[in-house]
């Protein structure tokens, strides 16, 4: 008999989060949900496992859900996918204007870039966490989130006055 | 802290701090996932294509007389000449908001969907696919970044109509739409405008944020202006491996409904060689579409041509009940593809290990599917088979096995030799027995030969592991014997 209760709270307490970095990092909150659902399925078909040795499970279902959208950035039809799957989400409200700006801010660069800034601000990852997840080198991770906070920075200002950032 | 950055860094606390559980649903919805993904395992054994195409909904069945109207000003917009392309011309791709889904009504209950197109208005050969299903605002969001067609829609249902069991297999998901009829025209330059701005874009949504679009006028087949209405289609994209396509998209607005249709297919339209069809095939759809949405019936089907190859494999060249012993019996009909993979248990684990070489992927050509279940009276205690005869494109076959055996030496595979290095002397031009390995869990045991660019695959589920490897190696043996008998 599996510990359904334990999954059950692993889940409550992590998964929440994942979801609004591959949300974050993919501007899809119906992929995002679908890619985290996916690596918690896989975790719990290895409950016993994970518990047994020990494993970071946090970390094993966070690098199981960033593979698997990155693999769908690459793939078509994963939206399709996701509805056959599991039907539509059901209604949830509607994401805070900080959400928002930052989703539209991060959406005006290139995939790479957004991922690693979304490890880095807001999953807390090192750089070499990063490459390692992402699968390429530590510079190659410096490079992205250069070249993302280069970008970013005249859309995301320190402003409450403006949090809606929008590009005309 | 970045300096340059520091309004990332401040709104990320502050998301940070948001609670996202409504967002992510529980634990409870992750195992019955799992449980649902294990029993659908045992049930679905390839088509991949298939079950990602078919995401909704049905329609009943009637055909009759067309209506193509002549093109004139539709209700409410624009003059005559100016049909949905050159209305959209004028329109920058930039950029929409989509509102909160929170402040919107649930969208209303009506019976929208007498207004799809149904099985017979496509051909004698067309099905209802999945059945049709209601949609909620979410769903509407789903269609696309647009939030006018997610205030103003009042009523919204999915149809789904396949063509299953011919190359190339077809597909169409409708979704239909009613509105104010006011707003019924902005809805339809909306829908219009993003499928043009970025066709790919057609059934991506971008929930509560902003959508950034790039133009894509080349992509247009069809504008057409009707007297109550209008229908625009647009290029789709092609896959040379032939595995889910998507040639068309169409949107088309008469009254107060608006219907979006994506037609795909299973396989490459190659296989339709000279048949292969182009604008008149969309124009025949369009005027379908609008049929119905006036209310009418459709004159003829549309006719969405059929290849003379491949055909699928026989039935004479399948697996039997008597082959796998007393007591098992078949478990529904034949089930018929032209894509998807000879078996996806066979292929690199979707759990490999990095370092694992992405290994290329074997389109079907023609498949056969038949399914039996075993001795007992419990459904859950069965033991099930399920026996694919697969043909695969010329000169493949030899590169499926060595694709086969790589990944199971370097450890990328879902399945492990059963005994030794699996292979079985003596069957085909080549054999194995596999079982399910720690990559795959809940997966089947696999057995499966090669002949010449064929393969014969025999998944064993709930079959018990100490059932003897004689067994195992004999049922392959007869499936081999099936197929090489009926060729």
């Amino acid at each position: 008999m599996q510990d359904e209760d334990g999954f059950d709270a692993f889940y409550a307490a992590s998964a929440p989060r994942l979801v609004r970095h591959v949300y974050l990092a993919t501007g899809d909150l119906g992929r995002a949900q679908d890619c985290v659902q996916e690596a918690y399925v896989r975790a719990w078909r290895r409950w016993d496992d994970l518990r047994a040795e020990d494993v970071d499970a946090v970390a094993w279902v966070r690098t199981v859900a960033w593979r698997l959208a990155v693999n769908d950035w690459r793939r078509g039809l994963a939206q399709l996918k996701a509805l056959v799957r599991h039907g539509p989400v059901p209604d949830v409200p509607a994401p805070s204007p900080d959400v928002v700006a930052v989703r539209a801010a991060l959406e005006t660069l290139p995939r790479d870039q957004r991922a690693a800034l979304v490890l880095h601000y807001f999953s807390g990852l090192r750089v070499r966490e990063i490459a390692d997840l992402l699968g390429v080198a530590e510079g190659t991770v410096k490079a992205r989130l250069s070249r993302g906070r280069t970008a970013l920075a005249p859309l995301l200002r320190n402003d409450e006055e403006d949090p809606s950032w929008t590009r005309s | 802290m970045d300096e340059e950055l520091s309004g990332l860094a401040a709104r990320a606390e502050r998301i940070e701090r948001e609670d996202w559980s409504a967002v992510a649903g529980n634990g409870v919805s992750v195992r019955r996932r799992a449980a649902r993904a294990a029993r659908a395992r045992r049930a679905a054994v390839s088509a991949v294509v298939l079950a990602v195409v078919a995401s909704v909904a049905v329609g009943a069945s009637l055909a009759a007389p067309s209506s193509r109207q002549p093109a004139t000003a539709p209700t409410g917009t624009g003059t005559p000449d100016d049909d949905p392309a050159s209305r959209l011309s004028g329109l920058a791709c930039e950029q929409f908001t989509v509102p909160g889904r929170a402040k919107l009504p649930p969208l209303q209950e009506g019976d929208v969907e007498r207004y799809a197109l149904r099985a017979p208005d496509l051909g004698a050969d067309w099905v209802d696919w999945t059945g049709r299903r209601t949609m909620t605002r979410r769903d509407v969001y789903s269609m696309g970044a647009t939030g006018m067609v997610a205030k103003q829609a009042r009523q919204a249902v999915a149809v789904s109509l396949a063509r299953p069991g011919a190359a190339p297999e077809w597909f169409l998901t409708q979704y239909l739409l009613t509105f104010d009829p006011a707003e019924a025209p902005a809805a339809f330059d909306t829908l219009a405008r993003q499928l043009v701005c970025d066709p790919t874009k057609g059934a991506s949504p971008v929930p509560g944020g902003m959508g950034f679009l790039r133009p894509q006028t080349a992509g247009i087949v069809l504008s057409r202006t009707e007297r109550d209405g209008a229908v625009l289609a647009v290029r789709g994209f092609e896959n040379p491996e032939g595995f889910g396509q998507s040639p068309w998209t169409l949107v088309a607005w008469v009254g107060d409904r608006v219907a979006t249709l994506t037609v795909l297919t299973g396989a490459s339209l190659s296989v339709l060689g000279p048949q292969k069809p182009g604008d008149e095939l969309v124009a025949a759809l369009a005027d379908a579409v609008l049929a119905r949405l006036r209310g009418l019936p459709v004159a003829a089907p549309v006719a969405f041509p059929v290849a003379d190859s491949p055909q699928a494999p026989p039935t004479a060249a399948m697996l039997r009940p008597a082959d796998l012993g007393p007591g098992w019996r078949a478990d529904g009909q034949d089930r018929v593809s032209f894509s998807g993979s000879p078996d996806t248990m066979l292929a690199r684990s979707a759990d490999a290990p990095r370092g694992c070489p992405h290994t290329q992927s074997f389109v079907t050509v023609a498949q056969r599917t038949v399914r039996f279940r075993g001795p007992g009276t419990d459904p859950q205690r069965q033991p099930e088979v399920a026996a694919l005869v697969t043909d695969l494109k010329p000169r493949r076959g030899p590169r499926f096995v060595g694709t086969v055996r790589d990944n199971i030496a370097s450890g990328c595979s879902a399945v492990l030799p059963f005994r030794g290095d699996g292979s079985v002397a003596g069957i085909g031009d080549d054999a194995f027995l596999l079982r399910a390995g720690p990559l795959g869990p809940g997966q089947a045991d696999v057995a499966f030969a090669r002949v010449g660019d064929t393969v014969v695959t025999v998944q064993l589920y709930g079959v018990a592991k100490d059932q003897p490897y004689d067994w195992r190696v004999r049922v392959l043996r007869a499936a081999v014997a099936r197929l090489t008998a009926a060729r």
